[in-house]
């Protein structure tokens, strides 16, 4: 059986990349790393913006990678998109994904394990979770807090302490269409017993459940 | 009485400013002719006093030791 | 030119050398050469000839002191690179940008040895921010700066520690230390070879940022601070990212020679050091050096503009090299090339404008002559503060005469020249001799001193020591419970034992996804090595009261600290970093502490036989003559054989029985506890300087601290671990044996119960004692009488989530654990999450 096949994107300032890969393959993906400038993603079945501070996060928390060629071709992608943290900043700034993500309320950076709730298991990225199973995933930043600003979104993840003042405490959201997902927490950081827990990696089983 | 102001405040000229540098890098490379870029906080201000230049005075004084750092910024103060 | 000289922090000795050697007046730029690269900050003259005594070998040691970090083999393909580095006087003017830059600059220190930089560690020392605001805002500005930079880079921040002092009031300290792991083909050093070669400079242009800053760095501040301003610089975290990704993918290819960071002193710095490595010469050339805006030769030669790094490749393979960083959009240049003959020569277009022979700038800097002289504690002084005590204590009544009665106890217990017996009589005669010959001095003229004021101060001796010795009742009894309870939990909210989680949830201490054991939650941070079967135990410490109370004992209580701390993770230590952050070496105590610290360091070291290969070293932090405690961080590395054994310690089991291995504490241990600390708040006696405070504390016996006896300890441990007798292990530090119980409670689901013998075993922090519980008690005591260290059972685990400790004939304190969290964790985090 031929493994799928996805794509890490490399923006100038990711530094979550190589976290992601390791996760990826770990759930059983061929996965490698796919640069900020490539615009051809036909031999890739999922691409994943991972964390970081693409473009030193300055301006705006990924509103100078939302430009980028990688991100403008994946208008045209049709496997499935997954962005983790400031993956999820760049889907938003590019309008793949509703809403915003702004400071978190504390007016500073958070790093500490988040308990969540699995509110949609119905997709793509999520199918290995039962509906309202509560899971333990890391977060790790400073601009968390999820805004609709009015329009309409499905969330995926709830936090069950929401620490960033987000809206509805809305942890991750998923497309209209269900292809594309954003998630503040880093499912990458739970994908080993060792780290603290394995909740996050049942992301990656999804999505290889999905395109198997 | 009410005034109203707003401060300006930039990275110093002859310091790093690395946030415009990011910024400029991505318009070029957009195709956009940008020679250079700088990026800072527009702050604006009511103040209650008996007069202009009070007023002027105290804004003065909360830009220059609050607002901004002198070691690092410059600002600048405009009536509105 | 002398003014400009010393404008520069050059001394007229070293300006005169400096004729002497050219044979003519210097230029602008070659005088900024010799001021920089003579400077403390880059030469360490004043402490090299005691650093040199470090031992820095081990059968693992592939690079030591002198290359940009040391360098350990961990197996034969996997080296560990590791460094602690200073940034403080740049953080007492800028704390944000300052502490920015120190990450930046020991990052690229690591990185320079072709290493991924994989965890960072600060060390932060500030004033009481519950007092003084100003030490809020450096407080709050540092931790900004670490945030912002280090979680740009993606370096998770897995440790650390602060302290506070009115000591460091006007002199913080930020010490940072960076460990890398890499492959041992790729390993680089600072060196310049092959006549022909090419020097490239890669990473950000060059600006005029922070020009003469090394120079800067090496002088005490005067007047106000604001005025301090020159050598400001402002980082890059997103250049540096883009900097780390590139550099190591140059480091793969063949033709890069040597690497080495631009710190301090920039290219007039770098250059020279590795011509000199390399045993070559340099010739620069300033107008290909890319710039931000035009600047001239002096100012591209002696800037700090950070983010930048230096290369030597091959001759005429420069192409691929380049290729790399503009790919990642940074900048690459040929500036330079490596020639024979051993000067370092600057060019700006055909014209030379500088040209220093290499032998001038290493072995002509006169080597300062400071004097080291202890000043050894002055009975004088210490009748001074015992005045102060009587003084409140005779003017009280009542019950609070009691408790002032029973802290005055405790203080003289732990202070010379009390103690015991021996020492009253001691010092009882010593204080007549004394006494006598200075009235009779008096009398006859030849000394200025108030026969009155003598008078006074033997007389206010005497009632204290009267008051202690006449004291029937021990300090227990007569402290109420409720008193020492509150006491405790001050303890355990002091700054300096409490939970720093409002500082590292602001790191991102998980980026990386190897950190098995993050901050707040073991005695090291421990980080796994993705593909490999052991994991690293890392940990930095240094508390600066220790060296103020003895600066060779103390560096020893520092070092062993750490190699406690790597034990207790499961770990054994494998190799050292120093950072040695002193006053002024021209105040002859100073000098003396600095030589005496790092002999300690250095027989410590030696004994345990674990090497010391890379340090930083900051001299005058002092502002006008008030001076920082004698302060030696030490960081320690070490390897986990077996991650999955490392014990835990939150207690999360009840009916296990709990010890206390080492020798036990007593009162006369509690010199310079927090809690004597705390109990002291009651007499009037803050203005006096810690320093001076601090010396008259006493140290634990000597058999507390005899090499061999912590060798055995160590081994002990470390096997009881291994082979599973211990299930939670933690050692008492900060906040005593309390603060260590009070952790293990709140860290896991279970409570404790326990009996202690007295204030003194319950709240000593010299002593060296670790906690451990376990399940088979026989086997432990077996096992630990065997090996003849001494131990002892104290109680058990409970399941319900408080702490009971019996601490005298059936005086007790008992807390829950929401009491002892609200005092842990609110001390950072008042107003509701922020300080």
């Amino acid at each position: 059986m031929t493994k799928p096949k996805a794509g890490v994107v490399v923006f100038p300032g990711s530094n979550c990349d190589r976290d992601t890969l390791w996760a990826l393959e770990k759930a059983g993906f061929d996965a490698s790393f796919v640069w900020h400038k490539e615009t051809n993603l036909s031999r890739y079945q999922l691409i994943v913006l991972p964390g970081g501070f693409s473009y030193g996060d300055y301006l705006r928390p990924g509103a100078l990678a939302a430009h980028s060629p990688v991100v403008k071709a994946l208008r045209d992608f049709k496997g499935y998109v997954l962005g983790i943290c400031n993956g999820f900043q760049v889907l938003t700034e590019a309008h793949l994904l509703p809403g915003a993500l702004t400071r978190n309320l504390s007016g500073r950076f958070i790093c500490q394990w988040e308990d969540l709730v699995v509110v949609n298991n119905d997709t793509p990225f999520t199918n290995a979770y039962e509906k309202g199973e509560i899971i333990t995933v890391p977060i790790a930043h400073s601009d968390g807090r999820f805004v609709s600003g009015g329009q309409s979104f499905t969330p995926v993840f709830r936090y069950l302490n929401n620490p960033n003042g987000s809206e509805g405490d809305t942890a991750a959201i998923v497309s209209e269409d269900g292809r594309i997902m954003g998630t503040m927490p880093h499912p990458e950081r739970a994908s080993d017993p060792i780290l603290g827990g394995t909740d996050g990696i049942k992301v990656f089983m999804s999505l290889y459940n999905a395109l198997k | 009485m009410l005034f109203r102001f707003r401060v300006i405040v930039m990275p110093r000229k002859d310091l790093l400013d690395p946030q415009g540098r990011a910024v400029s890098s991505v318009l070029r490379d957009m195709g956009m002719k940008v020679k250079d870029v700088r990026i800072g906080r527009s702050i604006d201000v009511e103040v209650e006093a008996d007069g202009e230049e009070e007023a002027i005075k105290m804004v003065e004084k909360m830009a220059s030791e609050v607002l901004s750092n002198p070691i690092i910024e410059d600002y600048s103060v405009q009536k509105l | 030119m002398l003014k400009k000289a010393l404008s520069m922090g050059l001394s007229e000795r070293e300006y005169r050398a400096i004729v002497d050697l050219l044979g003519r007046e210097p230029t602008d730029l070659e005088l900024g050469i010799f001021a920089l690269n003579w400077s403390e900050h880059c030469s360490y003259k004043s402490t090299k000839r005691f650093l040199r005594r470090l031992p820095s070998e081990s059968e693992r040691t592939l690079k030591g002191p002198g290359a940009g970090a040391g360098v350990l083999a961990l197996d034969e393909d996997t080296v560990v690179a590791f460094k602690i580095e200073s940034h403080n006087h740049p953080s007492a003017v800028e704390p944000k940008h300052g502490a920015a830059t120190g990450v930046g600059g020991i990052v690229r220190d690591v990185l320079s040895m072709g290493v991924r930089p994989v965890a960072l560690l600060d060390t932060l020392r500030f004033g009481d921010f519950r007092r003084s605001k100003k030490s809020l805002r450096l407080l709050k500005g540092v931790v900004d700066g670490i945030a912002w930079y280090g979680n740009s880079i993606g370096v998770p921040v897995v440790g650390g520690e602060v302290f506070v002092s009115k000591t460091y009031e006007d002199n913080p300290l930020v010490n940072v230390m960076c460990v890398g792991v890499g492959e041992r083909r790729y390993v680089k050093e600072g060196v310049l070879k092959g006549v022909g070669n090419s020097v490239l400079i890669v990473g950000a242009p060059t600006g005029p940022d922070g020009i003469m800053g090394a120079s800067f760095a090496s002088q005490a501040f005067e007047g106000d601070i604001s005025e301090n301003r020159p050598a400001v610089q402002i980082g890059d975290p997103f250049m540096e990212k883009l900097l780390i990704e590139a550099t190591l993918e140059a480091v793969k290819l063949p033709q890069v020679l040597g690497l080495q960071d631009l710190g301090a002193g920039g290219l007039s710095t770098a250059l020279p050091e590795m011509a000199r490595n390399g045993g070559v010469g340099v010739e620069l050339y300033t107008d290909r050096v890319p710039t931000r805006g035009p600047l001239t030769p002096y100012e591209i030669v002696l800037s700090e503009s950070q983010e930048r790094m230096v290369m030597c490749v091959e001759a005429g393979k420069e192409d691929e090299v380049i290729e790399i960083f503009r790919r990642w959009g940074l900048e690459a240049a040929v500036i330079g090339k490596v020639i024979e003959e051993k000067v370092f020569r600057i060019k700006d277009g055909d014209r030379t404008v500088a040209e220093i022979p290499l032998g001038f700038i290493f072995s002509g800097l006169p080597v300062p002559e400071w004097i080291a002289e202890p000043s050894p504690p002055s009975l004088w002084e210490y009748l001074r503060i015992v005045r102060r005590l009587v003084e409140t204590y005779r003017n009280s009544s009542g019950r609070k005469k009691t408790r002032l009665g029973a802290i005055m106890q405790l203080y003289g217990f732990s202070t010379f020249p009390i103690g015991d017996q021996i020492g009253i009589h001691w010092a009882e005669s010593e204080i007549k001799r004394e006494s006598f010959r200075i009235q009779r001095a008096v009398m006859a003229g030849s000394r200025d001193e108030d026969v009155e004021e003598i008078t006074r101060l033997v007389e206010a001796y005497y009632s204290f020591l009267r008051k202690i010795a006449s004291s029937k009742k021990e300090a227990e009894s007569l402290l109420k419970e409720k008193y020492v309870q509150r006491a405790a939990l001050k303890v355990l909210s002091h700054p300096n034992v409490a939970s720093k989680r409002w500082i590292y949830r602001q790191y991102d201490h998980m980026v990386g996804t190897d950190t098995v054991v993050g901050p707040g939650s073991g005695d090291a941070a421990v980080m796994r090595i993705k593909g490999k079967n052991y994991a690293l135990a890392i940990t930095v410490d240094g508390n600066g009261k220790y060296l103020a109370i003895d600066p060779y004992w103390g560096a020893q209580k520092v070092a062993f600290e750490t190699v406690l701390n790597v034990t207790l993770s499961g770990g054994e230590v494998i190799g050292f970093t120093d950072g040695v952050n002193f006053p002024s070496p021209e105040n002859p105590d100073t000098y003396y502490n600095l030589q005496m610290a790092l002999k300690g360091l250095g027989d410590f070291a030696r004994f345990f036989g674990i090497p010391v290969v890379s340090g930083n070293v900051s001299l005058y932090n002092e502002t006008e003559g008030k001076r920082i405690f004698p302060t030696l961080m030490v960081g320690a590395v070490g390897v986990v054989k077996d991650v999955f054994s490392v014990p835990s310690v939150g207690i999360n089991r009840e009916g296990l029985y709990v010890y206390t291995v080492g020798f036990p504490a007593t009162s006369f241990d509690l010199g310079g506890s927090e809690f004597l600390a705390t109990l002291l708040e009651e007499f009037p006696v803050e203005d006096v300087d810690e320093n001076v405070l601090y010396r008259y504390y006493r140290k634990p016996e000597p058999y507390n601290y005899d090499l061999h006896y912590l060798r055995d300890l160590v081994a002990a441990l470390s096997e009881m671990i291994r082979i599973g007798l211990i299930i939670n292990a933690h050692d008492v530090s900060e906040g005593g044996l309390f603060a260590a119980l009070s952790e293990m409670v709140i860290l896991g689901e279970g409570g404790l119960d326990v009996t202690v013998e007295g204030l003194g075993e319950l709240f000593s922090e010299t002593v060296p004692r670790v906690v451990v519980t376990t399940s088979m008690p026989r086997e432990l005591e077996v096992y630990l009488s065997r090996r003849n260290i001494p131990y002892e059972k104290i109680g058990r685990t409970v399941e319900d989530p408080v702490l009971n400790v019996n601490y005298y004939a059936g005086r007790s304190i008992f807390l829950l654990k929401e009491n002892l969290e609200k005092a842990y964790y609110s001390t950072y985090e008042v107003d509701g999450g922020s300080i």
